[in-house]
């Protein structure tokens, strides 16, 4: 494992809207080493992409708002360049790049592919239009694109979700960064391209010795490449560990529920899955308390009357949890 | 893209047809009798009658369609009761008039409210926005012609720095012609503007918050590039179809610009015309200014195809 590359700390953002102000992220911190694998794991809605887009600074300010913590990517708060500055512009992209859910509409739909990936290079490296332009066909080569040159030509609609998404990962790649975050990747690709996408990027990523950040709902992907999870939910960190640990030891009534509602493979014929009961809450007016009460099984009253649990160290390789009832004793 | 154009050019010729079946029909439900108007009171029934043959008003109204699209195909617009002249020479006099006044209130307006949407869409909640949407909406809420009227108070009564109406062709005199021009140009574009520039704010603001523009963001290219570039090019698809409309503004405003500031072009022509049952000329002022608004569809729809690979592409 290498050296530390980013370090999120203490990450606060709200959105101030007509109906209140929603903690979307609040009070996360995590870090990610130099050729590392990590995964953000939770259900939809939990913050999980908008504490992404913070680090990336994407978010519209208003009405959101970082309302604290520091980025260190390298040593160096992000934050402190602020959303539209030049230095922050030169990182997206060359160093931090991100893939997004839809790759339907993640493309101009008037400009054709080699355009869009060539201006991307051409904002990161000091070359001519023409190099640009091979160095272009030679990330989409990269991505496994046949016949990259004259796919380049192409314009998005002329392509699959999946031929897109192979786009967006070219173009993550085109400038060597070095995290790449991946949001939600595979989630709007039928389940055959799915696996081959996830594979492709799995091995960029070990080729290019870059670090990934893989956000997801899916527990099934993540388990197959990550090598550390954290747990969201309502905007809050609630397990963090080794995949190993996590999987075979969760601490948290969530995680140990999340894991239960996934099917297995080797499990037996007549095994039902078992789904966390009720909704996850609404991350406007969050009560102090545990987010995760009134879903909980494990809950008592000191969960009731007792502030929200902090995050503390529940076993070995830093494994972290935050509840006060964790399984299996702690 | 050929089989595009060919489909739109067919849909315009159908479209060119119907129109002229409406006017035809709606003018010859009018009441009145054009022979007996053509002739004035006094003239005896036996005149009317003969009068009635010669112009063809005794035979059943699909004869009368035919004969009249028979004309127009052999480039014959037929005679103007009120003027008793070749419609065709009418028409050639007054529409570089109508031009003369519309084009450039076109082009004067267009690149203004071009900036106008991009700049309010660009600082949307700021003042900049505030004041500009402030008077593209007040722009879009007044008559042209009470515009017109306010501008003639201002400009012609009160400053004296511009005349109060008449018309000069600029190639008799282009000095007097923008002298004269210059007040009906401001007012059309005034309108023009308004109309163009809140449909360039909605469409970039739409098209700003798509998803396509995170990932320029994402990748680092520059907020200036990516709505100069990026954003304008999507947002201008829906633009060029307004713009087209605009062009249709230039006749309908004429309508009333015209009258105003008492300009002998085409709108004054149609309202004298339709004020004198001269049904001839009705019909045939129609069908041009049909044929014209078709044609600029179809340049639209043209361009929409260049500009959007979606629609050149999908039919190659």
């Amino acid at each position: 494992m290498g050296n530390r590359l980013l370090e999120v700390n203490n990450l606060k953002l709200s959105f101030f809207t007509v109906s209140g102000e929603v903690k979307a992220v609040d009070d996360i911190s995590y870090h990610v080493d130099e050729q590392e694998v990590i995964a953000i794991v939770g259900e939809s809605g939990c913050g999980k992409s908008v504490s992404q887009m913070t680090v990336m600074q994407l978010i519209q300010m208003p009405p959101g708002k970082i309302l604290g913590g520091e980025v260190l990517y390298k040593g160096k708060d992000l934050l402190k360049y602020g959303p539209r500055s030049n230095e922050m512009r030169m990182i997206r992209g060359a160093e931090i790049s991100m893939i997004f859910q839809e790759p339907m509409t993640s493309l101009n739909p008037v400009f054709t592919v080699g355009d869009q990936l060539r201006e991307i290079i051409m904002v990161h490296k000091k070359v001519s239009k023409k190099e640009a332009w091979d160095l272009g066909i030679q990330a989409l080569k990269s991505v496994e694109i046949p016949d990259a040159e004259t796919r380049m030509k192409n314009y998005p609609f002329e392509m699959s979700g999946g031929m897109r998404q192979r786009v967006l990962i070219a173009m993550s790649v085109a400038c060597d960064s070095k995290l790449i975050i991946a949001d939600e990747p595979t989630t709007a690709l039928d389940v055959t391209t799915q696996a081959q996408v996830t594979d492709l990027l799995m091995s960029l990523v070990k080729k290019m010795k870059t670090s990934l950040v893989i956000v997801t709902h899916n527990l099934g992907l993540v388990t197959r490449y990550a090598e550390r999870i954290y747990v969201m939910y309502a905007g809050k960190f609630v397990e963090s560990g080794t995949t190993e640990d996590l999987i075979t030891n969760p601490k948290h009534p969530y995680t140990a529920g999340l894991l239960s509602s996934v099917p297995k493979i080797t499990g037996e014929k007549q095994e039902k899955l078992k789904p966390i009961e009720g909704f996850p809450p609404s991350l406007i007016d969050l009560p102090p308390h545990c987010a995760f009460l009134p879903r909980c099984p494990y809950a008592t009253d000191e969960c009731a009357y007792g502030p929200y649990p902090p995050m503390r160290i529940v076993g070995d390789n830093n494994h972290m949890c935050a509840c006060y009832n964790c399984i299996g004793g702690q | 893209m050929g089989q595009y154009i060919l489909k739109r050019i067919l849909i315009s010729i159908i479209v060119v047809f119907l129109v002229t079946v409406f006017v035809f029909a709606l003018i010859h439900m009018l009441p009145g009798d054009p022979a007996r108007l053509y002739l004035g009171f006094e003239a005896s029934e036996a005149d009317v009658q003969e009068m009635r043959v010669k112009m063809n008003l005794d035979k059943p109204w699909h004869v009368q369609y035919y004969l009249w699209m028979n004309d127009v195909f052999h480039g014959d617009l037929g005679d103007s009761l009120l003027y008793r002249r070749p419609n065709l020479d009418i028409f050639k006099e007054r529409i570089p008039r109508t031009v003369s006044i519309g084009i450039p209130a076109l082009l004067i307006s267009v690149p203004i409210a071009l900036i106008f949407g991009i700049i309010c869409a660009i600082k949307r909640g700021k003042w900049i926005d505030n004041l500009l949407t402030f008077f593209i909406t007040l722009g879009m809420g007044t008559p042209v012609f009470w515009v017109s009227i306010l501008a003639i108070y201002i400009f012609a009564m009160w400053l004296k720095l511009l005349p109060i109406q008449g018309y000069v062709s600029p190639a008799d005199n282009f000095n007097q012609y923008l002298y004269k021009a210059t007040l009906p140009v401001l007012c059309m574009a005034t309108h023009m503007i308004a109309g163009v520039a809140r449909n360039t704010r909605t469409y970039m603001l739409e098209t700003l918050n798509q998803d396509y523009i995170r990932t320029h963001r994402a990748f680092g290219i520059s907020e200036r590039k990516i709505t100069a570039k990026y954003a304008l090019k999507n947002a201008l698809i829906p633009v060029v179809t307004v713009l087209g409309f605009q062009v249709r503004v230039i006749i309908g405003g004429s309508l009333l610009i015209e009258q105003v500031f008492n300009i002998p072009g085409l709108g004054t022509l149609l309202v004298l015309a339709v004020n004198n049952r001269d049904y001839i000329l009705i019909q045939n002022c129609v069908l041009m200014i049909a044929s014209f608004t078709v044609l600029v569809s179809l340049i639209v729809d043209i361009l929409y195809g260049y500009i959007d690979p979606r629609i050149r592409l999908s039919r190659r």
